[in-house]
């Protein structure tokens, strides 16, 4: 039964430099009750093509094809009749609920407007607006406020009566998220299409709003369009998948087979991006180039500039659909050669010509790229880096080492609240022990408010602890204004968001000189090295001269790691380094990474809230709850055998594109750092909580290499990951709510 | 690689990317470009037209004296026989400079307690935002007249009168951008480069706030023009035989029945700058939008 049919649809924009084919010739099928998927990179055209359904493409103009929903064509009627779709037969959840929700209003305000909206046409009186007493009508209001409550609960938000009251900066992202589901549920829509759901969000509170959406197809028998970048999410939850490039769908297909024998060589090279828990530490396979800013709109297949299978045929003529499966069309000119191919991890890209293996144990190539240092004392040469990982024997003395760092938070506002003794505080990071060697890779993980952040701010000097010492090569060093110049030049850093990170108002040039100026380069000497440093994080030379919105978001990160590496640094501290940033760029910028590592010798600390991210590049890894590490001990270990509850949850709840299992979802948000749950910090939202995790906190327990805190370390790394995840004990205090597909 | 980025490559390819830019955009605004015409024919008639004009604006010649407009004078003549037309152009370097001067100044004030109240923060953000306050608590144009009356009537006097009461709204947009640039990792990342607070100053701070400030003064140098021309006219600004617009307005409303040109020429003259500005001040305010910013913000 077909809901929606999009058919040969063409959506352009006219801008002052041409016309932007953003949506070039693409079809599309959804029934009733069936969650597809649309995946693509940034610039493919996705949002643009949801936005053209629910008629939201302004300033864009549909010029070709058609839009059937439910018998009637959306492209062919007037602008007020498709406002009446919009909401109660069409809804749309997009990408960031903190912007998406008005902040001036509470959430159960906004949940019963979109229910008044669509409950009669009379609209609403300015006086049951202002609730003005006695003359408003009362009984309406609380009737759509129950129907409010009722879809918060739907939706999955624990004590809806509570929240139905809350502003949305008193709810945490996920909350948000739910709370902008509700109102796209307000109008019982056949179709609701979520533009990037969960990018914004954490990975356990990702996995959590999945399953929703996948509850809510299932009861409500609604349609389901769900818009991603990152195949795992897709593959997650979707029953049809469809891939997006050009403005044009390049392939679709189910789900299983769309994974399993991916055809098209565009899906092939995504798929192959993405990280899986067995890639250990080889080279990413990448998708060469990036999407180009605009399509001319000629004839061709539009992924042919980037293809490696590309032939003159496919840059003259457009591919034909073809059918190479049940359901499963392919638009491409040189299917034969792709099969031919058969490795799908192969396609895409000639750019993994280095050898797989380990390629930055390699030795050899680091030599090449060997700089002598001014004092000459310290060792560029990267060390095979197998041996030192576990061990603590060769590591010698840390380089960066945080000693009984707690950084607290005054969260009275004034000095009246102070003066009344209002003085409660947040710890954001609590007595943190964390030592970086040199030559590792380090990698700090927990969802966000875990105190990740604070703890590199902490460790660069961006702020101060209110106790403890961060220490640099064994000497106390305090903020940034207190270090020495070759203190500040020993330690990198890598923001997370390359926009916020680099002014707008410099070019990539003088942005990448700034460390050299300040360390009193001359001109020539700085023009050299940012030659050399544009060319070692791979931009061409002429980046140097542009403006940082000419470049895109993989760009400008690279121009940031430039800036980072520019006076040697012995240290770098990526924080969140490749989580604002496209599946294929990712992979390309972890490579990146790698190589740099490899040639420079440098150490790394790498925070994320993404696992696989920190699974590929870290020796030691470090799980952080609530300011405390929780966990910490060799990567492998680790994720292999985690040995706290937490550890297991965050890997539980990663999207994956190859198993079909269940999992077990963290229940509720992390808690506040203001009220620190007494005992274990954990036990709240544990699975396994006994009565004696609320009393007394759990000491650091070794469990083979690993350093846990819970009480019951053994019991959890004996487990394992994968095996079914049963209780030490039936009745858990809280139990792990467990969903099935 | 697309068209558009290739374009860019060269620095002369991407001014004339710019450029067009900034030609598209008037060419949609013809609001925007009739203010920029304004007040381009203001700036050339203030600096040339004194050259130019045949008559003096002082030369008193009483036998002429209130003479209606024709082709040996354009304007007609004012009570005392001077060419209102010569007057008006001259007059139009003493509004456009003092409204300059004026709105320089305010700027500099204002941008510099902005800046350091924003970024200083506790409690001297705290006492430079209080004193703000202050002065935002008396109505600028009283205050002024305050001033000016203290100082005594001169064409000097009221611009530091102007010029102490106008700058409040510069330190204020200034402090709460600073307060968001701050907080921006590109800052932190010049912070952990080592740069010292003046440069962190010149070349992150102050470039972010200009775009702001710019819009503000140019639909402030309408303001200063119109406030020089009220004080004035009530005679505390420009003292007779000055020909400044407002004085001129003051002369001239006695013989409102009989000798209209006298006052109209004034008139029109600071309506028109005063439009111009304006104009010209929303224009780039719609052009200097951070939306506009990937086309426009190398202007």
């Amino acid at each position: 039964m077909t809901l929606l049919t999009v058919d040969n649809l063409h959506t352009r924009f006219e801008t002052n430099d041409g016309v932007v084919r953003a949506v070039d010739g693409a079809s599309l099928t959804i029934d009733r009750g069936e969650i597809v998927g649309l995946v693509g990179e940034s610039g493919s055209g996705k949002s643009v093509l949801a936005r053209s359904i629910v008629g939201l493409h302004s300033p864009g103009r549909i010029v070709e094809g058609a839009i059937d929903f439910d018998g009637v064509d959306l492209t062919d009627v007037s602008a007020s009749t498709r406002e009446r779709y919009r909401g109660t037969d069409i809804a749309m959840v997009f990408q960031d609920p903190t912007a998406t929700l008005n902040p001036v209003f509470d959430v159960g305000e906004q949940i019963a407007e979109s229910l008044r909206v669509h409950d009669d046409s009379s609209g609403q009186s300015l006086l049951d607006f202002c609730h003005v007493p006695l003359v408003s009508d009362r009984s309406r209001w609380r009737r759509h406020r129950e129907r409010a409550i009722e879809l918060m609960d739907q939706v999955g938000i624990a004590d809806p009566e509570d929240r139905v009251d809350a502003y949305p900066h008193e709810l945490s992202g996920g909350m948000c998220q739910r709370a902008m589901l509700a109102i796209a549920l307000a109008g019982d829509p056949d179709l609701l299409i979520a533009d990037e759901p969960t990018t914004a969000l954490d990975t356990t509170t990702q996995a959590r709003i999945l399953d929703q959406l996948r509850e809510l197809a299932a009861e409500t028998d609604t349609a389901v369009l769900v818009i991603s970048h990152d195949f795992g999410v897709v593959a997650d939850c979707c029953d049809r998948v469809a891939v997006m490039y050009g403005g044009e769908i390049v392939e679709r297909g189910p789900t299983d087979r769309l994974l399993e024998s991916p055809e098209h060589p565009y899906t092939r090279g995504l798929l192959s991006c993405l990280l899986r828990a067995d890639d250990g530490r080889d080279r990413l396979p990448t998708i060469d180039g990036t999407v180009p800013e605009r399509f001319d709109g000629g004839p061709g297949c539009p992924f042919a500039s980037r293809c490696s299978y590309g032939t003159d045929d496919c840059e003259r003529r457009d591919p034909a659909v073809r059918t190479v499966g049940p359901d499963h069309e392919v638009a491409c000119h040189e299917l034969e050669a792709v099969r031919a191919d058969d490795s799908p991890a192969a396609a895409g890209s000639p750019s993994e010509s280095t050898p797989p293996g380990r390629p930055r144990a390699d030795p050899s190539e680091s030599v090449t790229r060997d700089r002598a240092r001014a004092d000459g004392s310290r060792t560029i040469d990267a060390r095979g880096r197998s041996g030192s990982a576990g061990g603590s024997a060769d590591r010698g003395d840390p380089i960066l080492e945080a000693r009984g760092v707690t950084r607290t938070y005054d969260l009275a506002d004034s000095a009246i609240q102070r003066a009344f003794g209002d003085s409660r505080t947040l710890r954001a990071v609590d007595g943190v022990n964390l030592a970086v060697y040199p030559g590792e890779t380090v990698g700090l993980v927990g969802e966000s408010a875990s105190g990740k952040s604070t703890l590199a701010k902490l460790l660069t000097g961006l702020e101060a602890p209110s106790t403890g010492e961060v220490r640099f090569d064994g000497e106390p060093v305090g903020t940034v204004a207190d270090r020495t110049a070759d203190q500040l030049a020993d330690v990198g850093v890598v923001f997370q968001n390359p926009q916020g990170s680099i002014n707008p108002r410099q070019r990539v040039r003088e942005t990448i000189a700034e460390p050299l100026l300040e360390r009193g380069w001359d001109s020539e000497c700085r023009r050299e090295r940012v030659r050399e440093l544009l060319d070692l994080v791979g931009l061409a030379e002429r980046y140097g001269s542009r403006r940082p919105h000419q470049l895109s978001g993989g760009q400008l990160q690279r121009v940031a790691i430039a800036r980072a590496i520019a006076l040697e640094p012995r240290v770098v501290v990526f924080d969140e380094p490749v989580s604002a940033l496209d599946v294929s760029v990712r992979a390309q910028l972890l490579n990146l990474l790698a190589d740099l590592q490899r040639r420079l010798g440098l150490t790394y600390l790498v925070i994320s809230h993404d696992l696989d991210v920190v699974r590929h590049v870290a020796d030691r890894v470090a799980v952080m709850y609530l300011g405390e590490i929780v966990e910490r001990g060799p990567a492998e270990r680790v994720f292999d055998r985690p040995s706290h509850p937490y550890t297991a949850a965050l890997l539980e709840a990663v999207p994956r594109i190859d198993d079909g299992t269940d999992a077990t979802r963290l229940e509720g948000p992390i808690p506040s750092g203001v009220d620190v749950p007494s005992g274990c910090r954990f036990h709240p939202r544990c699975p396994i909580a006994e009565p004696v995790c609320e009393t007394d906190e759990p000491d650091s327990v070794a469990v083979g290499g690993v350093d846990s805190h819970c009480h019951f370390a053994q019991q959890v790394a004996s487990r394992g990951v994968t095996e079914d995840s049963e209780s030490p004990r039936d009745q858990s205090p809280d139990p792990p709510d467990t969903t099935t597909r | 690689m697309s068209v558009l980025e290739d374009a860019r490559d060269g620095d002369g390819a991407g001014r004339r990317q710019v450029g067009r830019a900034i030609v598209g955009h008037l060419r949609h605004n013809p609001f925007t470009s009739a203010g920029g015409i304004i007040v381009v024919v203001l700036g050339v008639v203030a600096i040339v037209g004194p050259v130019v004009v045949p008559h003096d604006p002082t030369t008193q010649t009483l036998q002429n004296r209130l003479q209606a407009p024709s082709l040996v004078h354009p304007l007609g003549t004012d009570q005392l026989g001077r060419d209102v037309l010569a007057r008006i152009v001259y007059g139009a370097r003493y509004s456009l400079g003092i409204a300059l001067l004026v709105t320089a100044i305010r700027v500099v004030i204002g941008t510099g307690v902005g800046l350091v109240a924003g970024y200083a923060g506790g409690w001297i953000d705290e006492i430079l935002m209080r004193l703000v306050d202050i002065q935002l608590a008396f109505p600028g144009l009283v205050l002024a007249l305050v001033v000016a009356g203290i100082l005594g009537p001169s064409l000097r006097n009221v611009m530091i009168a102007l010029a102490v009461v106008g700058w409040t709204t510069y330190a204020r947009v200034v402090r709460g951008s600073v307060l968001s640039i701050r907080e921006r990792e590109y800052v932190a990342a010049a912070k952990l480069a080592g740069t010292p607070r003046r440069r962190l100053f010149r070349r992150h701070l102050l470039p972010n706030v200009v775009n702001p400030v710019l819009v503000i003064a140019t639909l402030n140098l309408g303001t200063v023009i119109l406030a020089t021309a009220g004080l004035s006219f009530i005679g505390l600004g420009a003292q007779p035989p000055t020909p400044e617009w407002g004085t001129m307005l003051s002369d001239g409303r006695n013989h409102l029945r009989s000798a209209w040109w006298i006052v109209n020429a004034p008139g029109v003259a600071i309506m028109l700058t005063v439009l111009g500005f304006n104009l010209l001040g929303d224009g780039l305010r719609d052009a200097l939008d951070p939306r506009q910013q990937t086309k426009l913000e190398e202007v």
